[in-house]
């Protein structure tokens, strides 16, 4: 079988660009939201920095741990390092590993990672590690939900699973855009991106009991293991907001061939600005939710996603 | 489909959530204020097929949906919230299950709908296609769950006039004159509300198996 060396280098070009600008991202946004903070805030790279610090420093591994908590953040980065190949994420056309899943197929790659998280997190023996699995475990009977009902939404309306059909649907179909099923599917999955990225109205982030979430499942990692798992979270964030920009929320604009993978991304960085730039200002004007309505939260965002996927059924 | 339908029915959804929003607010004047927004979004559809049938009475319409039916009975009823009228609030827990109950209560509401009432009754609406007719029906069975999931006698009345607001809204969807049920139900509500004030003033919680006690 001939190699052939344009698909190899889209793939090539979408991969590295997944796993070393998705930093950068965290980056602009916070040092965004610090601005709008009248702060100085930490520059641009700080996360390629926090990742170069992390990745020379020692390992510390809990004694009663087995080996699932060391091999688990590797394989983690490997799963979304593949969900980062089989969706449109920078290059709006069919690569090499596309035909392996569809949409459903990476929303369960997803679920495998925030299992085997759990897993890892349970192992680490921490109590902290323990209520954090309890909580994300809980949160996931919502977001999941979210994840899979917002696909079949897409589903619907366009008559396909394939993400890549998709976005061209939507941009030749500017009419399929205004639906009520695509409206609302967007906000939903706007919803559950701001749950996922861990941002104010929410805020899972940080270690403070009272509200953290996501980082209690890391809070035994140390060194170079803590470094793979936040990169690892940090392109999931990337992969979320990216299908959100793609194939929701703006589906135009993007390039096609191997110098319209290089020229995709800076337009790529251009939709996160307008997505980073949303997600400031939803963040720094909203008060943070108690943890208890977390729940309530995500159960809005699964009615309004469930909800109007029967009224697209109704309405066709 | 063209803009227009397109507004219609995103406007129509804003009603459904409007109504979401009312089932799962605590205080009753924020309830109060949210009818508020639902009838004047009812007056915006109005407004809306108007332009779309090219009708001057849905107008007309508009205008009585949105001063007598957003205002009048909103300060009516907000007359009748006791003192510290912006804390006045009924203590409700458990969102995520109400949601879902709402939720399922809905869906089988639009398939009843669907499958019986689009296939069997319905056959002449003013509006294109006859599938918008789901939206009001689902107006009026969220009231009537409004009604059924709290306790305070405000909310249930909150709930009756979001149901007769879903009868408004199926009636600008369904009859090329609708003036009639307009006046009719604007006359049951005003009649309500006026009766509804002074039960609340009487009782203002209802708990479960009140009734049944001799």
């Amino acid at each position: 079988m001939a190699v052939d060396f344009a698909l190899v280098a889209e793939t090539l070009i979408q991969f590295l660009a997944v796993v070393f600008l998705c930093p950068f991202f965290i980056g602009v946004s916070n040092k965004l939201k610090s601005i709008v903070e009248s702060r100085n805030g930490p520059s641009i790279i700080q996360p390629y920095y926090d990742i170069i610090k992390l990745l020379q420093k020692e390992s510390i591994v809990p004694g009663n741990a087995s080996n699932i908590f060391i091999y688990v953040p590797y394989l983690a980065f490997g799963v979304y390092s593949l969900i980062s190949i089989v969706i449109p994420v920078i290059l709006p056309q069919p690569i090499y590993f596309t035909a392996t899943v569809d949409f459903l197929g990476g929303a369960l790659l997803f679920g495998l990672a925030g299992f085997i998280k759990m897993l890892a997190a349970m192992d680490s023996g921490n109590n902290f590690s323990a209520f954090g699995v309890a909580r994300v475990a809980s949160f996931g009977v919502f977001s999941e939900g979210t994840l899979i009902v917002v696909f079949f939404a897409v589903a619907l309306i366009t008559g396909t699973i394939n993400p890549y059909v998709t976005n061209n649907f939507l941009v030749s179909n500017p009419s399929a855009y205004l639906t009520i099923t695509h409206v609302f599917a967007t906000i939903a999955f706007l919803m559950l991106f701001i749950f996922e990225s861990g941002r104010l109205p929410v805020e899972s982030s940080g270690l403070m009991e009272f509200g953290m979430v996501e980082d209690a499942l890391s809070y035994e990692y140390s060194g170079k293991l803590l470094a793979i798992n936040k990169w690892g979270s940090w392109i999931k964030q990337y992969l979320l907001g990216s299908v959100l920009l793609n194939v929701f929320l703006i589906p135009w604009g993007l390039q096609t061939g191997v110098l319209g993978a290089l020229e995709d991304i800076p337009i790529m960085i251009l939709k996160w600005l307008v997505l980073i730039v949303i997600l400031v200002f939803i963040e720094t004007s909203l008060a943070k939710m108690r943890l208890f309505k977390i729940q309530d939260y995500l159960s809005i965002a699964f009615l309004i996603s469930l909800f109007f996927l029967i009224f697209g059924l109704v309405i066709g | 489909m063209n803009l227009i339908t397109e507004l219609i029915y995103m406007l129509s959804a804003a009603t459904l959530l409007t109504a979401f929003y009312i089932l799962l607010q605590p205080f009753i004047q924020s309830m109060i204020r949210t009818i508020i927004t639902q009838s004047v979004v009812i007056g915006l559809i109005s407004f809306a097929m108007a332009y779309y049938l090219r009708n001057i009475d849905f107008i007309l319409l508009g205008l009585l949906v949105i001063f007598l039916r957003g205002f009048l009975v909103s300060y009516l009823l907000e007359r009748q919230i006791p003192k510290r009228k912006e804390l006045f609030r009924e203590y409700t827990k458990g969102t995520p299950s109400t949601l879902l109950t709402a939720l399922i209560v809905a869906v089988v509401g639009i398939f009843i709908v669907y499958f019986y009432v689009f296939s069997n009754l319905i056959t002449d609406v003013a509006f294109g296609t006859n599938n918008i007719i789901v939206f009001p029906f689902v107006v009026i069975f969220l009231g009537i769950f409004q009604i059924l999931a709290r306790r305070n006698t405000l909310a249930h009345v909150i709930g009756y006039v979001e149901q007769e607001n879903g009868i408004v809204l199926m009636s600008i969807f369904l009859i090329p004159v609708p003036f009639i049920v307009e006046l009719t139900v604007f006359l049951d509500v005003i009649a309500l509300v006026l009766i509804a004030s002074i039960v609340a003033r009487e009782t203002s919680e209802h708990k479960n198996l009140e009734e049944l006690r001799g």
